[in-house]
């Protein structure tokens, strides 16, 4: 089965983010980015599924150089290709239109990526790139089973904490649910060793793109805010009974 | 007439003395030789500069005895036995030049003061040693000791050997008629009593049948020796000539990342010659295991069985690894999870307990990170809350997942400078991230920047430039996430012209003093408990009253072992009037661990086992109403210690900036 992977480089502390002047775009400080980590579950399972059933990862991201360091830990991890797009952009429905584009240029069965990314939270470029590539998709999918080489069966999240099983058509595209896989630690040797394998890499114009194609579309940040600080926090002191007392008085307070 | 005796008196065909040796020296050699193979099996390392420091050390630590000796009862018997069989082979020595090199030393009085008497002293006080030990082993027993069959022959053998010895003397002295006798008093004392028990008739057949049966007991003893435990006497005293000559602090060796093939130590070989040589070196005295806070508190570790384990493993592999065959089915058993488990490894505080007890300075915790370090660095087989905390220093800088503290937070209406912001500061305030990040400890760089807004001292933050030194990294086996992190550092330092630094936490000061010159820092380094002492002494901080009461100080590690600092704290808690310090049961060089360094701070420990309760247990007993800290990682622990305990003495954990400051006023 050959499978794609959509990863997000997203900054690695909070510390790093800084709303640009003029309050209309955020901007990264930190010259590392780290993998989403909702992405990451989606790579633990790319690669899962490669040791079960056999076939090929390839993962695939879009940003500037300083992404490349997460399709090296990829590639430790266990991917077999990496290709990183060549273009920054933070609207979700326009990174669906670059994805799909490349996708359309890659071979693939399934394509997995996380639910959303930490810094924009707006859960829309995995469904966007299914719908542009006209495929079906699952969101929230905490299950994967290969049952046949033209279907998939899955297991999604629905509301309430319910499930349900879903069979779809290959070649399909699943948003994977936090906690499908253990995260596994990438020992530093392996990733040494990544970092001398080759990196695809995809401009705009390859993927047959003008740049007026990916200008969001009808969506545009007004303002964007810091975080308020309340103070609300308070730690219970004493010993481990003590504490569970004053923890039990206080849930009985709201109660 | 010049004093003097006849050496070979009553011997005959003293020729089969000379065929003998040759049998003992060969068989002597080809054990010591054995071990010289298994030791040239390890890597290179450089371990013979700065001779006449080495020599010294031989004499101080070998002859002189100087850490064997703090153990009062066991370093009284081992001199006396030492002494004794030194003096005693020195009397052989001037047997053997008065005799078969002809030069006629062993006369006048010479021979009456040393060759006589001094022998005959010495030799006594070796049998009173030996006594002294067989009473230890078989009366006292302290715990740390087992007792194999070696145990109990050495002793016998040495024994039989000195008891014989002083019989063939007095045998000879009372036959002669010995006009000199009386300056060998114990062998006079010998013979007369065997005059006294057996008929005139048989004692020179005594005689010479002892003389020959004393003779073939040394040799054999000096043929047994590299194979049995009394090799230590070569390998213990060049343990200590080859011993690591840099501070503790900075003992871990970089792995140069760009050349390393493999990360870490898998096989035996892969350590160094001199860390093959330290598994000989080890007399099992046990004195390791006596202060490793691990191994009082039920983990699967002791610094004894570590090293015999790896000692055993070294033997019974040695011929596989010269590239021989495989000499038995448990031979080819991996060393790490098989010689070694995992959880051993992961046991160690780092706290160098057992390095600063060993008197023949074996080096036990560069080889548990050496063992993590492949674990880590080419596995990455290491425990879940510590991949936690290594991931979270990968991404954010700073070990705690899940903080959301900015580092900035504890400074807030303080007016203390950001050195972005005012570009130059004499002194830069490296904070820590277990400091900043945690809000109790937050309020130790409160205390500490009010003490130095008090005194004047021109200094700044780096506020969000700050990020984890990589101690932690580091000691849990990931040098390459540590040389990341120090590189980007030590860049950044440089880059905003820092020269000075001062910092509250000793695993940082630690890094910054120790671990960065090896990567091109030069900068001058203290610990705030240094900076506050020095600060009173010159008058610029007055102790105001207000503290009343008893304060105990708890050592940390990476302040006390790793860097010899034990006085500047009891200074400045000696500088507040009304303050009266006391000491624990283990404190200074012996302080016992709080149990967070070496990444166990990410560790889960099982409740009724704790290290920090322990030490907790330990503060309470020393009768203080607070216990000073100079370290964020003792304050957490020791906090918490206190907390979890069950009687109802509570007493205070304070940081020795706050014990200044006055408590509650930060």
């Amino acid at each position: 089965m050959k499978i794609v992977v959509c990863c997000k480089g997203v900054p690695g502390t909070v510390a790093d983010v800084k709303i640009a002047p003029g309050g209309k775009a955020v901007q990264y400080q930190g010259q590392f980015l780290t993998m989403n980590e909702c992405d990451e579950y989606a790579l633990e399972e790319a690669i899962a599924l490669k040791r079960a059933h056999g076939g090929e990862v390839t993962v695939l991201t879009m940003g500037s150089i300083t992404t490349q360091d997460i399709l090296y830990l990829a590639l430790a991890k266990g991917a077999d290709k990496a290709i990183r797009i060549d273009a920054q952009i933070q609207d979700s429905q326009a990174a669906g239109t670059v994805l799909a584009a490349a996708l359309r240029k890659l071979e693939y069965d399934l394509v997995l990526t996380g639910t959303q990314s930490r810094d924009t939270l707006s859960g829309l470029a995995g469904i966007a790139t299914a719908e542009r590539l006209e495929m079906p998709f699952a969101f929230a999918v905490t299950q994967v089973e290969v049952d046949g080489d033209k279907t998939i069966k899955i297991r999604k999240e629905l509301g309430g904490g319910r499930f349900a099983d879903v069979r779809l058509p290959l070649p399909a595209l699943l948003c994977v649910q936090t906690g499908i896989q253990p995260l596994t630690y990438v020992p530093p040797a392996r990733m040494l060793r990544a970092r001398q394998q080759a990196l695809r890499s995809f401009s705009l114009s390859d993927l047959g793109l003008a740049e007026q194609q990916i200008v969001p579309q009808g969506y545009h940040f007004l303002n964007i805010f810091p975080p308020e600080r309340t103070g609300q926090a308070q730690f219970l002191e004493g010993s481990a009974g003590e504490v569970a007392a004053a923890l039990l008085g206080k849930i009985k307070e709201v109660l | 007439m010049t004093p003097t005796r006849e050496v070979y008196w009553n011997v005959s065909a003293v020729w089969l003395m000379y065929v003998l040796l040759i049998p003992t020296l060969v068989i002597f050699t080809y054990g010591l030789y054995r071990h010289l193979r298994l030791w040239q099996l390890g890597k290179p390392e450089q371990r013979c500069d700065l001779a006449l420091q080495r020599i010294k050390g031989l004499l101080v630590y070998a002859f002189g005895h100087a850490r064997i000796l703090t153990h009062r009862y066991a370093g009284l018997f081992h001199i006396l036995i030492f002494s004794g069989f030194a003096v005693l082979f020195t009397g052989t020595v001037v047997v053997m030049i008065h005799e078969d090199l002809g030069l006629r030393i062993m006369q006048g009085n010479f021979y009456l003061y040393f060759q006589s008497l001094a022998l005959d002293v010495f030799g006594l006080l070796a049998i009173l040693g030996i006594l002294m030990a067989v009473y230890r082993r078989t009366v006292l027993k302290p715990v740390r000791l087992e007792n194999t069959w070696q145990d109990a022959v050495i002793p016998a053998l040495l024994l039989v050997i000195l008891l014989t010895g002083f019989m063939v003397e007095g045998l000879r002295i009372v036959a002669t008629q010995d006009r000199w006798g009386d300056w060998s008093p114990v062998g006079l004392f010998a013979g007369k009593a065997l005059t006294a028990v057996f008929p005139a008739g048989v004692l020179r057949p005594i005689h010479a049948f002892l003389w020959w049966f004393h003779l073939l007991l040394v040799f054999g003893l000096i043929a047994w020796l590299p194979y049995s435990k009394l090799l230590h006497v070569f390998t213990s005293a060049a343990n200590i000539f080859f011993r690591s000559l840099e501070p503790k602090g900075a003992m871990v060796k970089p792995i140069d990342i760009e050349t390393a093939a493999t990360f870490g130590v898998k096989e035996i070989s892969q350590f160094t010659w001199k860390g093959l040589l330290d598994l000989d070196a080890c007399t099992e005295c046990g004195r390791c295991q006596d202060v490793c806070p691990a191994f009082a508190t039920d983990k699967p570790l002791s610094p004894k069985s570590l090293i015999l384990d790896l000692r055993d493993y070294l033997h019974s592999n040695g011929s596989r690894l010269q590239g021989g065959t495989i000499a038995g089915p448990g031979d080819a058993s991996p060393l790490i999870g098989g010689a070694i488990k995992e959880e051993t490894l992961w046991s160690c505080t780092t706290c160098m307990a057992c390095m600063e007890e060993c008197p023949v300075f074996i080096e036990q915790v560069p080889k548990i990170i050496d063992m993590r370090r492949y674990l880590v660095m080419e596995e990455g087989r290491f425990p879940e809350t510590m991949q936690q905390a290594i991931r979270s220093l990968e991404a954010r800088g700073h070990p705690y997942p899940g903080v959301a503290a900015s580092r900035l937070d504890w400074c807030r209406g303080l007016d203390v400078k950001i050195l972005s912001q005012v570009g130059q500061a004499e002194y830069l305030y490296w904070v820590g991230c277990s400091v900043a990040l945690n809000a109790r400890n937050q309020k130790i760089a409160r205390a500490f920047s009010r003490l130095l807004q008090q005194a004047g001292v021109d200094f700044a933050i780096l506020g969000a430039e700050e990020h984890c030194t990589g101690d932690p990294a580091r000691r849990i086996g990931n040098e390459y996430l540590f040389q990341t992190l120090a590189r980007q550092n030590i860049d950044m330092l440089q880059s905003r012209l820092v020269k000075k630094i001062v910092t509250t936490c000793p695993h940082c000061f630690n890094s910054l003093k120790n671990d960065y010159p090896k990567f091109g820092a030069t900068f001058e380094v203290y610990h705030h408990s240094q900076f506050l002492a020095e600060l009173i002494r010159q008058g610029r901080l007055k102790p105001a009253d207000g503290l009343e009461g008893k304060v105990t100080f708890h050592d940390p590690c990476y302040l006390g072992r790793y860097n010899g600092t034990y006085d500047e704290p009891r200074e400045i808690i000696r500088a507040i009037p009304g303050a009266q310090v006391v000491e624990m049961g283990q404190s200074r060089e012996k302080s016992f661990c709080c149990g967070a360094g070496g990444g166990m701070m990410w560790m889960e420990e099982a409740e009724d086992k704790r290290v920090n309760n322990r030490r907790a247990e330990h503060a309470v007993e020393s009768g203080a109403d607070i216990v000073g800290v100079a370290c964020p990682f003792c304050m957490t622990m020791l906090d918490d210690g206190i907390k979890a305990r069950k009687g109802n003495r509570k007493i205070e954990v304070l940081d020795i900036a706050e014990v200044l400051r006055g408590a509650g006023d930060a």
